[in-house]
């Protein structure tokens, strides 16, 4: 990837005022696309942040933002990046990505997206680790899919100051991360 | 800080323990309320050998057990307790499970259970009835430990251990 001329149309046609708005802050207004363009590759990448009711003992509202990221010429994604209870999950080589493969952490709670990847990889955490496979294997028990009145939103409103600090580091990395996962 | 994952997840187990214990005997007691501060305790210095994401789960955790501190145990109340014991253990028996895998390892683990009838297998064998298995499974689980052979038996390893301990309430 021509990673200084992608910087540069990135930085002229991509929102970075509206990152800087939204990281942090309780709501944001609009979707991020950050639709980099050179002469060889073209890559985007989208953040969409999902928002769950939760009916299972954690009662609260959650917001869990996910990287999307698509390949020249795609429409479908191929990887994602995704934060939730169990920190920063990447999905490498996604086999599903429209079927709303979200999976339960607690019985009857769709809660933290679990994309049908050929390979995941939780960063920094034992118990985060062990969190997502009991989520997987919940999943794959109690046959669960999604409910349907899920909300999905635009943006990037992480009400936690950690989900914050590690998608703004994303979105200041972003071509890092994705030659990052196109190795694995 | 340092992360110590081991230290980590005993800390969590005593901490569970403790809780799991402080409801019996507030129930062959009966006293309205817990005692919650040994499994706090514990809760808080599992946070000091925590990674930054695994803290986090801690906290959530904590954060839910502290809303019964001082509160009247009437039977919703030890039933909400429960779920929530329940749903914490089984994240971290699961932990326990695949603490030492490697990436490979842990890939192959999830794709193990994604097989509908893992969890019968894995139940069965806890309760020491054997029941024919399929040829793929039953290597899936020789190559990621969960099972072995001894003295001729098949039966669950350690880790296997605590793999049906985080499937049984599925």
């Amino acid at each position: 990837m021509g990673v200084g001329k992608s910087r540069k149309r990135y930085i002229e046609n991509g929102r970075t005022r509206a990152i800087s708005k939204a990281v942090g802050v309780e709501k944001a207004e609009e979707e991020f696309r950050h639709i980099v363009t050179d002469d060889e590759n073209y890559v985007r990448v989208e953040v969409k942040t999902y928002k769950w009711s939760h009916d299972g003992p954690w009662d609260e509202v959650d917001y869990e933002p996910v990287f999307w990221f698509y390949e020249k010429g795609s429409n479908r994604p191929s990887h994602a990046i995704s934060f939730s209870h169990y920190g920063h999950v990447y999905h490498v080589n996604l086999q599903s990505w429209n079927r709303n493969d979200f999976s339960a952490r607690f019985p009857n709670e769709f809660h933290t997206p679990v994309l049908r990847a050929d390979r995941i990889e939780i960063v920094n955490g034992a118990l985060s680790r062990g969190a997502y496979a009991y989520a997987v294997a919940s999943l794959y028990a109690r046959q669960q899919r999604p409910v349907e009145t899920s909300q999905v939103q635009d943006g990037l409103p992480p009400n936690s100051v950690e989900i914050s600090k590690e998608v703004r580091k994303i979105l200041d990395n972003w071509e890092g991360y994705w030659n990052e996962l196109q190795e694995r | 800080m340092s992360y110590k994952k081991d230290e980590l997840l005993n800390r969590l187990t005593t901490a569970l323990e403790q809780i799991e214990s402080s409801l019996n005997r507030a129930y062959d007691l009966k006293t309205e309320t817990l005692d919650l501060s040994p499994a706090l305790a514990n809760t808080e210095k599992a946070k000091k050998v925590a990674s930054p994401r695994d803290k986090a789960l801690v906290e959530e955790f904590e954060r839910e057990i502290k809303k019964f501190i001082g509160v009247r145990m009437t039977p919703q109340n030890v039933a909400k307790l429960k779920e929530i014991l329940q749903h914490f253990g089984s994240e971290v028996s699961m932990a326990m499970a695949v603490q030492d895998y490697s990436d490979d390892d842990y890939n192959a683990f999830l794709k193990l259970l994604e097989k509908p009838e893992i969890k019968d297998h894995i139940i069965n064998l806890q309760e020491g009835r054997r029941k024919p298995i399929g040829r793929e499974e039953a290597e899936m689980m020789f190559n990621l430990k969960i099972i072995e052979e001894k003295n001729g038996k098949i039966q669950l390893t350690e880790r296997g251990k605590y793999l049906a301990k985080a499937l049984k309430p599925l």
